[in-house]
């Protein structure tokens, strides 16, 4: 079940309480009224009786008026008017009175009035109207202010009855007065009595909570003030650090342009790079060309000389076969005797010819044979170096294709750090906003510290208040 | 010459049935009393107030706006009143306080 707050309570007990006491004082103010109707309308009756006397004396103020001055209207309807309200004033005196007697008295006005006093007054007044001014003059001293005395001696008897009434009523008054006064005393102290102890339950209800609230919005306000002491420090910090973040920005600015600047001449000499590199590797497939021919032309030479070995084999052989001629030729110079003397020497001659020719064969056997250990080695040497060169030019085209990206690297990264000196820029305007709102945040932290003592103050009067336990 | 006088009665007649006279009415004074206690009429019309009693009558008004006064009205006598505004008067005699006659002029 939900348990009631204390207003709620506060209301269930206090409304209840209202209303009972909203109906006592309806029934008292009844009861007071209705113990003063009786004198009231003792009063009334009295006020009635006194104003149909004075009607009575205005009617015949108007009549006498009219005796002197007979055309005067004023006084006619002066006169019609006194007639008219009295008869209305009879009538609410009958209507008032709950009295026999009263009712009585009224009947016998309405009588001798109806009966006497009017012919009376009418008389008089045809015989003013008739021009017979002396006989109006005797008719109305002489008759009329006879029954008009019966008719205010009536008249006396109800304010003499009303007084009666009245005396009366102020005892019952008095005595009803006397209970209805015991009796809303009693209420009031009764009723003093149960709001007292009602109000002494809820203060004492209200002074412990508040006494609660109050102990913890005094640690909450303890709790406050040491955030805001690190809200102040902070903020101070905040500043600091901003101002110096600055500071750093502005020092990362200025370095960052000169890194802009060697990187824009690391550029240039990137794109002077690329274009060196590329006449290299130019250079270098014409000179893998040339080494290309090189070796083809010593592989013609070796076989150049191969051929001229073959040749000078077969000189070699010529010079065997002509040795071995020139040896028969010698055998048969010999066996032809003095004859063959002559030939016998040209025989030798011949063989000493195939011998230096053989001798020269194999001088230049032994020199092709050098040339061509020569030209082989040459070929070999060659074809190294067309090996050596093919791979210079690989990686001579490798470089040119790491120097282009460099090159490339090299832009971007211009472009880069054109982004990266933006973004310090806007960065260095975004510290400057930082620090104003620092500042601000500083400001505010002020204003929150001078707020919480403030609330320091408020709580002290309230633990004032409340005291310092329930 | 008969035409025209066929076509006046026409229009004369044509005319008195598109107009509203204004009417006369009558109230006698009897035995101390007035012959009725209320009348209503239109306004421009007139009462003639006929004394026929055997003594006199002082007749008058004073409601505002409709205020006259016959003055002394010796028996036999009679006096006119025109009533051209509209509202309710109320007409007293000044002899016999009792009598009253209430007169509302309305169209």
């Amino acid at each position: 079940m939900k348990r009631l707050t204390l207003a709620q309570r506060m209301y269930l007990t206090l409304v209840p309480l209202a209303c009972m006491g909203l109906i006592i004082s309806v029934i008292t103010a009844r009861s007071l009224r209705d113990n003063a109707t009786p004198l009231i309308r003792a009063q009334k009756l009295k006020e009635l009786a006194l104003t149909s006397l004075s009607l009575l004396i205005t009617q015949d103020d108007a009549t006498k008026t009219m005796m002197l001055d007979p055309d005067n209207p004023t006084s006619n309807m002066r006169k019609i008017k006194a007639y008219d309200e009295n008869q209305k004033v009879i009538q609410n005196i009958k209507a008032l009175s709950q009295s026999r007697e009263v009712r009585n008295t009224i009947d016998q006005m309405s009588e001798l009035d109806a009966k006497v006093l009017r012919d009376i007054d009418t008389s008089v007044l045809e015989a003013m109207g008739d021009g017979k001014t002396d006989k109006a003059r005797q008719l109305y001293f002489g008759t009329y202010e006879v029954q008009r005395a019966k008719y205010e001696a009536y008249i006396h008897r109800l304010v003499e009855i009303s007084e009666g009434e009245a005396k009366t009523a102020t005892a019952h008054l008095k005595s009803s007065n006397a209970i209805s006064l015991r009796n809303i005393l009693g209420s009031l102290l009764a009723g003093l009595l149960i709001v007292t102890a009602c109000l002494a339950y809820f203060a004492k209800a209200i002074t412990k909570r508040m006494y609660s609230v109050v102990s913890r919005l005094n640690q909450e306000h303890m709790a406050a003030q040491d955030s805001t002491a690190l809200i102040t420090k902070a903020s101070r910090s905040l500043s600091e650090g901003v101002s110096s973040t600055s500071t750093a920005i502005q020092q990362i600015d200025s370095s960052v342009l000169t890194f802009a600047f060697r990187l824009k001449k690391n550029d240039d000499h990137a794109i002077a790079a690329r274009a060196s590199s590329a006449k290299a590797v130019q250079n270098a497939d014409h000179a893998s060309e040339a080494i290309s021919r090189l070796v083809e032309a010593t592989r013609e030479a070796q076989r150049s000389s191969d051929e001229v070995l073959s040749i000078i084999k077969v000189m070699n052989e010529i010079s065997f076969k002509t040795n071995l001629l020139a040896l028969n030729a010698s055998i048969e110079a010999a066996r032809a005797g003095v004859a063959g003397a002559g030939f016998a020497v040209v025989a030798d001659e011949v063989r000493n010819l195939a011998r230096s020719s053989a001798d020269a064969a194999q001088q230049t056997a032994d020199l092709v044979q050098a040339s061509v250990q020569k030209t082989k080695q040459g070929h070999q040497i060659s074809e190294y170096a067309a090996q050596a060169l093919a791979d210079t030019i690989s990686e001579a085209h490798l470089i040119h294709g790491v120097i282009d990206e460099i090159a490339s690297n090299s832009r971007l990264q211009n472009e880069n750090i054109k982004e990266i000196t933006d973004s310090l820029t806007y960065i260095g305007s975004i510290g400057q906003k930082s620090a104003h709102e620092a500042e601000k945040t500083h400001q505010v932290a002020e204003t929150l510290r001078n707020r919480s003592h403030t609330v320091e103050e408020i709580v002290e009067e309230l633990v004032a208040l409340v005291g310092t336990s329930a | 010459m008969p035409e025209k006088l066929i076509r006046a009665c026409c229009i004369a007649v044509a005319i008195s049935g598109s107009l509203s006279f204004a009417a006369d009415h009558q109230i006698v004074q009897k035995d101390r009393s007035f012959s009725q206690s209320e009348i209503t009429i239109k306004p421009g019309d007139k009462i003639t107030f006929q004394n026929s009693d055997d003594v006199t009558h002082n007749v008058f008004s004073l409601t505002p706006g409709m205020e006259f006064d016959l003055r002394r009205q010796a028996p036999g006598a009679s006096s006119t009143v025109p009533f051209d505004k509209e509202g309710t008067a109320e007409v007293r005699c000044s002899i016999h306080p009792k009598m009253k006659v209430l007169v509302t002029v309305k169209k």
